[in-house]
């Protein structure tokens, strides 16, 4: 509550700062105005301040500055609008009123309070409606004396005398003042109460022009050297006296801030290029200390300029207040707001780039997060909920954590939610763990309030926060422990424009990489024998760091695809250069040649179409006036790893193993068994359906085929070395459990008995075809440092599916739809393009089954050329394999898309990489569909739906 | 569509008789004059030293230091699909396209030519499409033929590309 009231009172002060500021500025446009100056524009710009006092006064409460202001706008609206001349005594009567306007102004400053001056105003406000109806009508008032209405002088009786004195009263130093004041009758309200002055002015005297008495005054006190202007400003100028900290702000244009700021950028470049140039000219000791003064400043400066734009969180934070009851109100929710660290600088453009998306997470809180009472009270908690935001820094940036202790995330909910939408198959989302599942809320178009409120979940939503807050640097990590609450953390930069940074090199080319993101470096000397060793781990290397294991990743091998990983330590044996990145908590050692200095860098954007080198994050001028490319950190983590890991400590999964020439070669997961025979099998992991370990005694045999009863059908059991007549040694059969690897063909399950389940592994590495004595084997890759045979087990079920006694095999829908939906089939021609011939012969043989025609293609060229060799109409559909050599599936999209002829064609990407922002990117390229690859189902259901959708059958098979 | 909105073009200016001209700067590429509307050009520089951006297409040379912004290069040869071994060091004629400076980066640099619309003809259609799509068409001059890049077309195909 403390910080509400703070918060109050900062916008308070914002209102008072900006009204002086208006009054400051209507008082002189007004004298503008009175020395002829009566353009459109100023007399327009009078009402606007006017009307801003109005409306921001009406907002705080003070009734009588919005009522006069009220008053002073209606008098100026017919004079902006032309409809009225801008005579003196409405010029008098405008001064007088921005006088009270002044005086309730202090009197808030000072108390809080708006002062009592109802009854001035009761007096003054009938008598400037009166001027103001005079200067519509163009008659002025009948007396045309000269005694001075607009200051504190009072009473016309003593005209001459009474001008100027009030004239000379600003300019006497106090005590005369006071002597001045007594000399004019009725006027010592005057000097002794600057709050407060004389507003009896108007009580027996119209108001004369003010220019004649201006003349006449200044002419009398010329010999005094005192102007008359200054009558106007004699309340205010004693106010300032009394409260010095209402000069203390000016308010600056925020364009100003940022040229500001890009000029303090190209001077710390400038400055960087200075420090080199006298590092390497030091005969000149002079210049070598000028330039260390003008760094010292520089950095001085670079500090100012940047705070000069900082301003408290709190500033948007506050607004939350509102939001939160309003929202909580139509909920029918309770729900108490908490904010801590309000008083967190952040520069101004991240402050608004933050409002959006803060707003959203709180609305999320809000709506999804926080239960209504009822079922607060049934989970036991009390019935008001709570939404805590805390700022602070960290380590250089902001950190804002939005935490509410609702009902946090619900694994199923989100999961039927992901797959209804498409997002995730049911298959994938059962391999995936809580906090995979927790991260599909950041997918585009994920919404899991089961009605789409006013409020939040209008299709947009944390997907957009996400992307903003990753737009100016920031990360978004979300923690939610269902039944007690979600906390989404915002980690955001300070500010954007200038970075330090490390500068490194590899393969003689310097990198800037953020320090933010910096954790340690290290120097490994591998000839000395050290506890901190690499060491390979399924062919990565990795680091023993303080007993814990660092994956390593050689910058040199990413960027320019060398393999040096496995070499450099090993070849060069003496020194290795790490630098520790921590990548949204997935920590891992970047492996460069030399680590050269730190820097201060102005950070600019690539060229939009290099946008998709998500390596970098722009670029940078050095010292010596060349430019650097920045590393982004997230970018390389992201190309390095497979998916993210919410431990903090690194995994070793064996299904870690990362691939990094994504560009090349595709890799995919294998299932290590060993079949009982000699040499390392491997079956691709996409065609498993589940592992099983069966009790040897529930195997029967039905004639020559060994079966099992599995779940309601019998799952024929095959052998690989029987099949592949290979030896057979029998090793570990004795044993009462025996492993089953089942997969799924059609809709039967078939089983391949192992003698053991070893590893999954992912093997980025393309089948070499060369050696495959015998069939059952579809080819052989090398991955660790051995030769593993993947089985072609698809193929040995089929050859041994004539085996098995008599049964029909259906295949999916084909045998469940009759005749018209296959003629549908036979008519489309089907481009299948996959570089992986194994898997581009499955595909092929799973379209074709289906009783479609098919045509494959290598690579996205070869693809796009079959594709506009053939006569139009000739296919009716792409499918497309996204990495790929030579073109990839994205290329090929894209320039499938910009053909016009192809425009319509659809085309369905099929891939093992399946995330969203991989879908995103899919369909940004014009593909029609995402399908995981080897999902033969999902990929004919999809092929139905595109080409028989219409047909009867097809929605009688379907709805059934 | 294209080719046939050049036409129509061409033709009404050939009725009305108008004697419209435009100015281009010229550069060679593997000895073929190629220009660019001398609007579009912020300035031409003599070789830079350049930042090579790994993973980038091949027609994406690098990053030049101009006099403190970071300008793209872009190689005219890689992008035309020019497979004849590259001169030295190239020309760069530093265009300014959506905010962001891309050079051009040329073997040699020509005069700024003035040229008259009836000169004007569309790129004919055997010209190879890799250097077609960049072209809005060829003015005839005098002992030779004025290629016209279109630096919107190759930021269309930069930005559609990669």
């Amino acid at each position: 509550m403390a910080i509400t009231s703070k918060l109050k009172e900062a916008a308070l002060a914002e209102y008072l700062d900006e009204c002086t500021e208006m009054v400051e500025r209507f008082s002189k446009n007004l004298s503008a105005i009175e020395s002829g100056n009566s353009g459109k524009e100023i007399l327009a710009a009078i009402y606007r301040d006017m009307h801003t006092i109005k409306g921001t006064s009406q907002l705080f409460g003070f009734s009588q500055v919005g009522q006069l202001a009220h008053a002073m706008e209606t008098c100026l609206d017919p004079v902006r609008k032309g409809q009225a001349k801008v005579i003196p005594s409405l010029v008098d009567s405008l001064y007088a009123g921005i006088d009270i306007i002044t005086t309730l102004l202090e009197g808030i400053r000072k108390d809080k309070l708006e002062p009592d001056m109802k009854s001035k105003l009761g007096s003054f406000l009938p008598k400037l409606v009166a001027i103001a109806e005079l200067s519509i009508t163009g008659l002025e008032p009948p007396t045309k004396d000269k005694s001075i209405p607009a200051d504190n002088s009072g009473n016309s009786a003593n005209v001459p005398l009474t001008s100027s004195f009030a004239a000379i009263a600003p300019s006497l130093p106090a005590a005369t003042k006071q002597e001045g004041g007594a000399l004019v009758e009725d006027n010592n309200n005057t000097n002794g109460e600057p709050e407060s002055p004389g507003f009896g002015l108007f009580d027996d005297s119209p108001t004369p022009p003010v220019h004649e008495k201006s003349s006449a005054a200044s002419e009398k006190l010329k010999a005094k050297q005192v102007t008359v202007p200054q009558i106007s400003k004699l309340p205010s100028d004693l106010s300032k006296q009394s409260d010095d900290s209402q000069s203390e702000t000016i308010r600056v244009h925020v364009s100003l801030l940022d040229n500001l700021m890009n000029l303090v950028g190209e001077l710390v470049l400038i400055r960087n290029q200075l420090l080199q140039h006298a590092k390497t000219n030091d005969d000149d000791a002079n210049f070598g200390k000028l330039s260390q003064r003008l760094n010292v400043l520089t950095a001085e400066l670079q500090t100012e300029v940047m705070k000069s734009r900082m301003q408290p969180i709190g500033n948007i934070l506050n607004k939350f207040n509102r939001v939160v009851r309003d929202m909580g109100r139509d909920l029918g929710k309770k729900i108490e707001l908490e904010l801590l660290g309000s008083e967190t600088e952040l520069d101004k453009t991240i402050i608004e780039a933050v409002k959006d998306p803060l707003t959203h997470i709180v609305r999320n809180a809000i709506d999804h997060g926080i239960e209504s009472p009822a079922e607060r009270s049934k989970a036991g908690k009390s019935d008001v909920g709570h939404i805590r935001i805390k700022a602070h820094h960290e380590s250089g940036q902001v950190i804002i954590e939005i935490a509410d202790d609702g009902r946090g995330l619900e694994r199923q909910k989100i999961g039927a939610k992901a797959v209804e939408n498409g997002l995730v198959t049911a298959e994938a989302f059962a391999k995936m763990t809580d906090r995979e599942v927790q991260y599909l809320i950041f997918a585009p178009g994920f919404s899991t309030a089961t009605s789409v409120s006013n409020i939040s979940g209008r299709g947009v939503g944390m997907d957009v926060v996400r992307t903003n807050v990753e737009r100016i640097g920031g990360v978004v990590d979300l923690v939610s422990t269902p039944g007690s609450g979600s906390t989404i953390k915002l980690k955001i930069p300070l500010t954007l424009a200038i970075v330090p940074a490390l500068i490194v090199r590899t393969a003689q080319q310097r990198f800037a990489i953020p320090q933010t993101k910096l954790v340690e470096l290290l120097r490994i000397d591998e000839s000395e024998a050290r506890s901190e060793k690499i060491e390979y781990l399924q062919g990565r290397p990795v680091l023993r760091l303080r007993g814990r294991l660092l994956p390593l990743v050689n910058l040199a091998e990413i960027l320019f695809k060398r393999e040096l990983t496995t070499k450099v330590a090993k070849e060069n044996g003496s020194v290795l250069n790490i630098v520790v990145l921590n990548a949204d908590n997935f920590l891992f050692g970047l492996v460069v040649d030399e680590i050269e200095d730190s820097a201060d860098i102005v950070v600019k954007s690539l060229s939009q179409f290099l946008k998709e080198l998500t390596l970098f994050s722009g670029a940078t001028i050095m010292g010596d006036g060349s430019v650097a490319l920045t590393i982004d950190v997230l970018g390389i983590s992201g190309t390095v790893r497979l998916a993210p890991d919410a431990d903090e400590t690194i995994s070793a999964k064996p299904n870690e193993v990362s691939k990094i020439n994504r560009q090349q070669v595709e890799s995919s997961e294998f299932l290590l068994v060993d079949v009982g025979a000699p040499g390392s099998y491997a079956i691709p992991l996409t065609i498993v359906s589940r592992l099983e370990e069966f009790e040897t005694s529930r195997f029967e045999l039905s004639g020559e085929q060994k079966v099992i009863r599995y779940r309601d059908t019998l799952l024929p059991i095959f052998s690989l070395p029987k099949f592949l007549h290979l030896p057979f040694e029998k090793k570990k059969s004795q044993e009462d459990k025996i492993s089953v690897v089942v997969i799924r063909r059609g809709d039967r399950y078939f089983g391949i008995e192992v003698e053991e389940i070893q590893d999954v592994v992912s093997i980025a590495s393309e089948i070499d075809q060369t050696v495959k004595d015998r069939p059952g084997i579809l080819g052989t890759m090398v991955a660790q440092e051995r030769v593993i045979v993947v089985v072609d087990v698809l193929g040995m079920i089929d050859s041994l599916k004539a085996r098995i006694e008599g049964e029909p095999v259906p295949e999916g829908l084909t045998a469940s739809v009759g005749n018209s939906l296959n003629s549908i089939r036979r008519r489309h021609r089907i481009l299948i393009v996959e570089d992986s011939s194994f898997f581009r012969n499955y595909i092929r043989q799973v379209v074709q089954e289906a009783g479609f025609m098919t045509e494959v293609a290598g690579d996205g060229s070869e693809g796009f050329s079959t594709l506009e060799d053939a006569a139009p109409g000739h296919f009716s559909l792409v499918l497309s394999d996204i990495e790929m050599p030579v073109m990839d599936g994205l290329e090929l999209a894209k320039k499938v898309r910009s053909t016009p002829k192809f425009a319509t064609m659809p085309m369905i990407a099929i891939t093992t990489r399946f995330s969203n922002s991989d879908i995103e990117r899919g369909n940004q390229a014009g593909f029609t569909g995402y399908l995981e690859k080897l999902n033969a189902e999902k990929l004919i259901a999809e092929l139905d739906y595109m080409f028989c959708r219409d047909n009867k059958e097809y929605k009688r098979a379907t709805n059934s | 569509m294209q080719q046939t909105a050049e036409l129509r073009l061409v033709n009404s200016n050939e009725d009305n008789e108008v004697r419209q001209t435009s100015q281009f700067s010229t550069f060679y590429v593997s000895n073929r004059l190629y220009g660019i509307d001398v609007t579009r050009v912020q300035e031409v520089v003599r070789p830079m030293p350049m930042t090579h951006i790994p993973l980038a297409p091949e027609y994406v040379t690098g990053l030049i230091n101009l006099r403190g912004q970071v300008a793209t290069a872009i190689g005219l040869r890689q992008l035309f699909g020019l497979k004849d071994s590259p001169p030295d060091s190239f020309m760069n004629v530093v265009c300014k396209v959506d905010g962001a400076l891309v050079s051009l980066q040329a073997d040699e640099i020509g005069d700024v030519i003035e040229v008259s619309a009836k000169d004007f003809e569309p790129t004919p259609q055997t010209v190879h499409g890799d250097i077609r799509r960049f072209m809005s068409g060829i003015y005839k001059i005098s002992g030779a033929l004025l290629s016209i890049v279109d630096i919107e077309r190759v930021n269309k195909y930069l930005n559609h590309k990669t």
